[in-house]
């Protein structure tokens, strides 16, 4: 009884979509199984093994003959069962969501004794060079010495050397061992682990392109500093005509209390012609709006301003000498193996 | 010839930039209106004319050199009409903000010989020069004249001048018009005689700076 319910759970968890299957044989092992008829579903995988398979009809007749081995309790054959998928195909392992826990221990066991290396993924990346660098991820099946390297027409070196198990975050700075960036072009990361005599590699190949380093602009005003006016216009004032008022009124009199009176007295139409012209420059002056007058405070702020402005404006100008000196590189994987 | 000099000099003084405080050389035109009178009032005289000037400013100190030519009518029976042309120079330092002490001379000519009293003559007083924008500006001046001497004979006892002036022109002070009005009385004595002069004039004119 509690078998069978042990295979119905095995059977609604670990169900995986079977419209992949091309080969015959497959599909009723695969049939089989879901009927929760073991002994055929084995019978099946095994003969459909014999047969040539595609890649994933393999993959998927191994991971039915495992589960098959595991449902009917035979752990041993199960485990050489994941090995051989593990090999096949590493990035392949149930759905811990889907799987009961003892088909999860089972693979978690064969791949304890495999070396394999997984999950390789490479992000596209763009840095400039000699300031960044592509991180390269990866799983170790279990610890062993593990040396990324880059290949390329011309190029073989060595990224990095240690001795690891489990997740690994490796840095490629893209950079041949003198750190000139390597030349655009197609290149593989390849990670090989190796533990005693056993090796597993694994390839992933990457593009490699060169482009310009944005340049900084420049500044044509300090963020949070306003230039403030340096003229500013006073308010309209009345002194012209006072001043002409003043002035004509004190030689007009002056000089009508002078006369001679001897010879005085005659029409003086120079004086009057006179004074209504200063009169009316003093009306004309005092209704045009004064001349805008010099704020030193402001005059100064705004020195201090451009001298800020003119040495931040330096540095982006060396840092833009120094940037058309560099290269971006672009990195970009070329395809899972 | 002098059409084209002009037209130079205007283009020059107006295609130049610079405010009125940079203006230290201004050379200007005018048309004068005057009004002599000598001994009496039916000895009275009334004419126009042109004149031309120079102004120097420089630092604190300053000159104006000014001459105009008239021709005066006489409105009386007992003077007839002369031609006259008369010649100042003023020498200015600044003494305080708006107050300059002022020297020069002057000469007065006139033409046909004793229909008035050639003048020559220092002067010695003070000019306030009041710039109210560097579009416009006001003056005055009172100054005693110094020894005049006459063609005729003759001294003074009390001679003096006054004037006034506005100036009012472009933003850049390149181009400015001016009103200046003088007033001149010379109490000359001749033989114990009063014979005393006294002149009235008011120029309208226009001046570039360099």
């Amino acid at each position: 009884m509690s078998r069978r319910l042990a295979a119905l759970f095995l059977l609604v968890l670990a169900a995986r979509p079977l419209a992949a299957q091309d080969n015959a044989t497959v599909r009723r092992a695969a049939a089989a199984f879901e009927a929760l008829d073991y002994a055929a579903a084995i019978a099946g995988a095994r003969g459909a093994l014999s047969l040539s398979l595609s890649r994933e009809d393999r993959a998927r007749a191994l991971e039915i003959l495992a589960f098959s081995y595991g449902a009917v309790d035979s752990a041993t054959a199960a485990v050489e069962t994941f090995k051989e998928l593990i090999f096949l195909d590493p990035e392949r392992e149930p759905d811990v969501d889907r799987v009961s826990p003892r088909i999860a221990a089972l693979y978690a066991s064969a791949l304890a004794q495999v070396l394999v290396v997984r999950g390789v993924r490479v992000d596209s990346s763009s840095f400039v060079a000699g300031r960044g660098a592509v991180p390269l991820r990866f799983e170790v099946s279990r610890a062993a010495r593990v040396v990324s390297s880059v290949r390329g027409t011309n190029t073989r070196e060595v990224i990095d050397s240690q001795v690891v198990a489990g997740s690994v975050l490796v840095s490629w700075s893209a950079l041949d061992s003198t750190g000139v960036p390597l030349p655009p072009g197609s290149y593989q990361l390849v990670v090989t682990a190796t533990e005693g005599r056993n090796e597993y590699s694994v390839p992933v190949g990457v593009s490699v392109e060169h482009g310009g380093v944005d340049t900084v602009p420049h500044l044509t005003s300090l963020p949070g500093y306003t230039p403030q006016p340096e003229f500013v216009s006073p308010p309209r004032s009345w002194k012209p005509i006072g001043f002409a008022v003043l002035m004509a009124g004190i030689a007009a009199g002056a000089s009508l209390a002078l006369e001679n009176s001897d010879v005085g007295g005659a029409p003086r139409n120079e004086l009057a012609a006179a004074g209504v012209l200063t009169l009316a420059v003093g009306v004309a002056l005092s209704l045009k709006r004064p001349d805008p007058r010099p704020v030193e405070a402001n005059i100064r702020y705004n020195e201090l301003l451009r001298e800020q402005l003119a040495a931040r404006n330096a540095e982006v100008a060396a840092e833009n000498e120094r940037r058309r000196q560099q290269v971006r590189i672009f990195v970009t994987p070329q395809g899972a193996p | 010839m002098s059409r084209s000099l002009l037209g130079l000099v205007l283009l020059a003084a107006l295609a130049s930039p610079g405010r009125l405080s940079a203006q230290r050389v201004r050379i200007g035109v005018y048309g004068v209106g005057l009004s002599h009178t000598e001994t009496t009032q039916d000895r009275r005289s009334n004419g126009a004319g042109l004149g031309g000037s120079l102004t120097v400013r420089l630092g604190r100190f300053g000159l104006d050199i000014s001459g105009h030519g008239a021709r005066l009518d006489s409105s009386g029976a007992e003077s007839q009409s002369f031609d006259l042309v008369q010649g100042d120079v003023r020498a200015s330092v600044r003494l305080a903000t708006g107050v300059a002490l002022e020297v020069g001379a002057g000469r007065r000519m006139v033409d046909p010989e004793f229909a008035a009293p050639d003048v020559g003559l220092g002067r010695v007083g003070l000019l306030s020069e009041i710039p109210v924008s560097s579009a416009g500006a006001f003056w005055g001046r009172a100054a005693y004249l110094v020894a005049p001497r006459f063609n005729g004979g003759g001294d003074a006892g009390l001679a003096f001048e006054l004037g006034f002036g506005a100036g009012f022109g472009t933003r850049n002070g390149r181009v400015r018009g001016r009103v200046d009005y003088e007033f001149q009385r010379i109490d000359r004595t001749v033989n114990a005689r009063d014979v005393p002069i006294q002149l009235s004039f008011v120029r309208l004119g226009i001046e570039l700076g360099f």
